[in-house]
């Protein structure tokens, strides 16, 4: 099978000099279709650079990020084939979605990089309506604004958002990081559900290790700017390789107390 | 902040009822004040010819320098026409042209701000230094050698203050706009490819435009005293026009003999001044988020 | 008992709205004991911690009951005693650690200077004090940090200077507010085992607030869970984590991913969190409770012992529900 994203020792290096400093180093993986892949690392592990890279808001120093077969990148500028084929839903929907736009507006605004007919085909009313039924929110919430929901409504904006363009590629940038518990089953429940009915395919970037096993296929660890490791989740969870990701599952909070490390 | 802040756990609450901007103008006394002298001076001026019997350029030398009297309730002047006459439709032209002039420059200078700010670059580099030029005059020499080379007349004092007023707004624009585009709403709207003129305007200038109109309100306070300021020395609003600087700058020269002539025009100047900046401290206030009690 | 909350109710009123905060909270905290506060947004368990500290907006009322501190009801003291009793006797550590430290004054300076105060020491003895302090909470090489500036520390180096600092006086009562929810996980696990340590060592009792139960789990002895405002069930760590009672109890736990099977969806909880605003009279839960009864919506339940409890001989395990 064919990747849908692949990757090649891409690096990015930010300043020059003794400033020079490494925020990703010879990263490599493929994603394939139909399956979700986890990023986990930690704050300064590089996976959000990553991230930013593969959406096309920082460009490699080197290395290739193909997309499709193509390389999504040409130097400094983006190439965006097929607008809207790639979306992303952000960590925080509190400052992704802006606060002096309406619902709707919010909601249709990707559409804005397509080409007209296709614009006014996906943003009929009807497929609108049917959209924001399938992520739970109600049209009479299209005329309000962000600041009238609550966080789970938002990051549900936010998801409609991004399939308003019909996207094959979706990249989940800590989409419930900032949400409370009890919030983030409904919306992960949210995503596994489309994904499956959509046939997506999934960037989740985490620093969640529960999260991640509960959404993902295969992942990759980062630390420091290098992929550590990468696996299937199973065989990760169950057999770390590497020191690193050891510690990273050790340090799980859980639930049961005798299986806490503290008290080991 | 912390989430040990009682706001933030009720802040996920969904609207409230009542206009937050309003509740919060009624409990600033000054504000109000503000809004009241604003709302006096403007329904004054509108029904001027309905509160006074007057004409403002008719001209009747048997009265003039009439002291205030119960026909003339601020007296005359040197030609005899009613002066609170004059001040009535003098705020027309006063507060409409300050208005005008803070309101344009604001929105040109909003545009080459967020231009200038979103791009960057050589862009930002050309248009800063212009607005460099600018700022480096003092103002009132710059509106004065602006309107002196156009012409002595009303449109072109406007247009002069116009010029000396876009600097702050680029500069005001620029700043929210290099904040603004780290926001990740507009992060967002780059990753779906929304093309740049799009991001600006339905993105960056709206979201820049609550410091624009606390300055706008400051502004226009400043503007009016401009635009008597080039009035007075001429190079403004021509006579007959009642327009409040040229007549202090008359009525100035008679002050000792005739103290009402020159006293209530520039008392009628300070008012509304006084008005649109108290306006524009309460907005600022509001509109502040880091003011918030 | 070294801390005792009763019946407090706490309400915030802004643009003509009451927002019931807090209801009718009564908890306790023993010498040397970790209690978990634990609650999703809006539960109050932050509010809570703001009316022990007498930190309070001016929009906040205190409606009903005490806090008693060694005995002593903390809300009659005047502004100085409380004021005192927060820097000598009650220590507080919040999640973000730059709002607690001082962005332009070296880190042993400010140490230093919280010791000279409490202890009543010379300067000089205090800033040793201080240094020591931070080999303490296991600072590598204390005497180099401490001539540094917070904005020169990570995050996890600028939580444990905090920690030193609110140690210092020593208190009797750590107060901390998601200390480790702003940090990576692997410090998040360093950063609770200093604390739990530090708290045995010297028999300081900590108040941990949080919203991860796994936090709870690792640390504290025992927990109080809190939904919109009110105290719905609490208990030793252990029991409540492996027989909660409360629905909501059972659907915060039900809801993490952490053991969930990949191939079941979550046990999200229905509906949207509670209205503060517009709370119901009848138990506050009921309105997202797949178990409740008629009554739920009518009466309002209490805190109570569970009968069939391991700790039922101690009646330590409580829960407000009508539902057995």
């Amino acid at each position: 099978m064919e990747a849908l994203l692949q990757l090649s020792g891409v690096s990015k290096q930010y300043g020059k000099g003794s400033q020079l400093f490494h925020a990703v180093s010879d990263a490599a993986f493929s994603i394939y279709p139909g399956e979700t892949f986890g990023l986990i690392g930690e704050s300064g592990s590089g996976k959000s650079t990553l991230g930013k890279m593969v959406t096309g808001l920082e460009y490699p120093t080197s290395g290739s990020l193909l997309y499709q077969g193509s390389p999504l990148w040409n130097g400094k500028k983006f190439n965006r084939r097929k607008p809207g084929e790639m979306q992303i839903v952000f960590q925080d929907p509190q400052s992704s979605l802006d606060p002096r736009m309406k619902v709707q507006d919010i909601i249709l605004e990707p559409l804005w990089a397509l080409p007209a007919d296709e614009r006014r085909q996906k943003g009929s009313t009807e497929r609108l309506h049917a959209l924001i039924a399938r992520v739970g929110l109600k049209p009479e919430h299209l005329p309000r604004y962000p600041h009238e929901f609550s966080g789970g409504q938002r990051q549900r904006i936010a998801i409609a958002r991004a399939l308003i363009t019909d996207p094959t590629f979706v990249i989940l940038d800590e989409p419930t990081s900032a949400l409370d518990v009890s919030v983030q089953a409904h919306v992960l429940n949210l995503l596994k559900e489309l994904k499956r009915e959509r046939g997506l395919t999934y960037l989740f970037i985490s620093h969640n290790m529960a999260v991640i096993r509960y959404m993902c296929d295969r992942m990759a660890v980062m630390q420091k700017g290098r992929i550590v490791e990468t696996g299937t989740v199973e065989d990760i969870f169950k057999h770390p390789q590497e020191a690193y990701t050891k510690t990273l599952l050790s340090s799980l909070p859980s639930l049961h107390k005798e299986n806490a490390s503290l008290h080991a | 902040m912390s989430s040990l802040s009682a706001k933030a756990d009720t802040a996920a609450q969904p609207s409230r009822k009542v206009n937050p901007f309003w509740f919060r103008i009624r409990q600033s006394p000054l504000t109000l004040f503000g809004l009241f002298l604003l709302v006096m001076l403007l329904l004054l001026s509108v029904c001027a010819p309905l509160i006074s019997p007057h004409d403002p350029t008719k001209i009747n030398i048997p009265e003039r320098f009439s002291p205030p009297s119960a026909a003339h309730w601020f007296g005359t002047d040197e030609v005899g026409r009613d002066i609170f006459t004059r001040i009535l439709y003098g705020a027309r032209l006063s507060l409409g042209v300050g208005v005008a002039v803070v309101l344009s420059a604001g929105l040109v200078g909003t545009v080459i701000g967020a231009i200038s700010g979103y791009f960057g670059g050589r862009v930002d580099q050309i248009i800063m230094r212009m607005m460099d030029i600018v700022l480096a005059f003092p103002s009132l020499v710059l509106a004065m050698a602006v309107a002196a080379v156009l012409g002595p007349n009303l449109q072109n004092a406007m247009l002069a203050i116009a010029i000396i007023k876009i600097p702050v707004y680029v500069r005001l624009a620029r700043a929210e706009t290099l904040a603004l585009r780290e926001k990740l709403y507009v992060k967002a709207a780059v990753t779906f490819g929304i093309k740049p003129w799009r991001i600006i305007t339905r993105h960056i200038i709206p979201n820049a435009v609550s410091p624009v109109i606390i300055q706008v309100t400051l502004d226009i306070g400043d503007a009016i005293l401009l635009v008597a300021t080039l009035g007075f020395l001429g190079l403004g609003a021509q006579p007959p026009t009642p327009e409040w600087g040229a007549m202090i700058s008359i009525g100035w020269k008679y002050l000792l003999d005739y103290w009402w002539y020159p006293t209530f025009p520039g008392l009628a100047l300070f008012l509304a001044s006084c008005g649109f900046n108290l306006i524009g401290d309460g907005i600022r206030d509001i509109l502040d988020p880091k003011a918030n009690r | 008992m070294l801390l005792t909350i009763k019946d407090l109710s706490v309400e915030f009123s802004s643009m003509q709205q009451t927002v019931k905060a807090l209801n009718h909270v009564s908890f306790s905290i023993d010498q040397g004991e970790i209690v978990g506060i634990v609650g999703e947004s809006g539960s109050g368990k932050s509010v809570t911690a703001l009316t022990i500290l007498g930190l309070l907006d001016n929009n906040a009322t205190i409606k009903n009951g005490e806090i008693l501190y060694k005995g002593r009801n903390v809300l009659q003291l005047h502004k100085k005693e409380q004021q005192s009793l927060r820097g000598k006797q009650i220590g507080m550590i919040f999640q973000e650690p730059m709002t607690a430290l001082h962005p332009t004054m070296r880190i042993g300076d400010q140490l230093a200077k919280v010791i000279h105060r409490h202890r009543e020491i010379a300067y000089k003895e205090a800033y040793r004090q201080a240094v020591l302090s931070l080999a303490e909470v296991k600072i590598n090489e204390p005497e180099l940090v401490a001539r540094k500036y917070p904005f020169e520390l990570s995050g996890g180096m600028r939580q444990r200077v905090v920690i030193a600092l609110a140690m210092s006086a020593p208190p009797d009562l750590l107060i901390a507010d998601e200390p480790t929810t702003a940090l990576d996980v692997t410090i998040q696990h360093e950063i609770l085992k200093l604390m739990k340590e530090l708290a045995e060592k010297r028999g300081t009792s900590i108040m941990l607030i949080t919203h991860d139960l796994g936090v709870v789990a690792e640390v504290c002895q025992r927990v109080v869970v809190m939904y919109a405002g009110e105290v719905v069930e609490t208990g030793t760590t252990d029991e409540v984590l492996a027989h909660p009672v409360h629905p909501y109890t059972r659907a915060l736990i039900g809801a993490l991913p952490d053991l969930a099977s990949p191939d079941q969806p979550l046990h999200a909880i229905p509906g949207e969190s509670p209205d503060l605003r517009n709370l119901p009279s009848g138990c506050v839960f009921a309105p997202r409770c797949d178990r409740a009864l008629p009554l739920c919506r009518e009466d309002h339940p209490v805190l109570e012992p569970v009968p069939g409890s391991r700790d039922a001989s101690t009646g330590t395990h409580q829960v407000a529900c009508w539902v057995r």
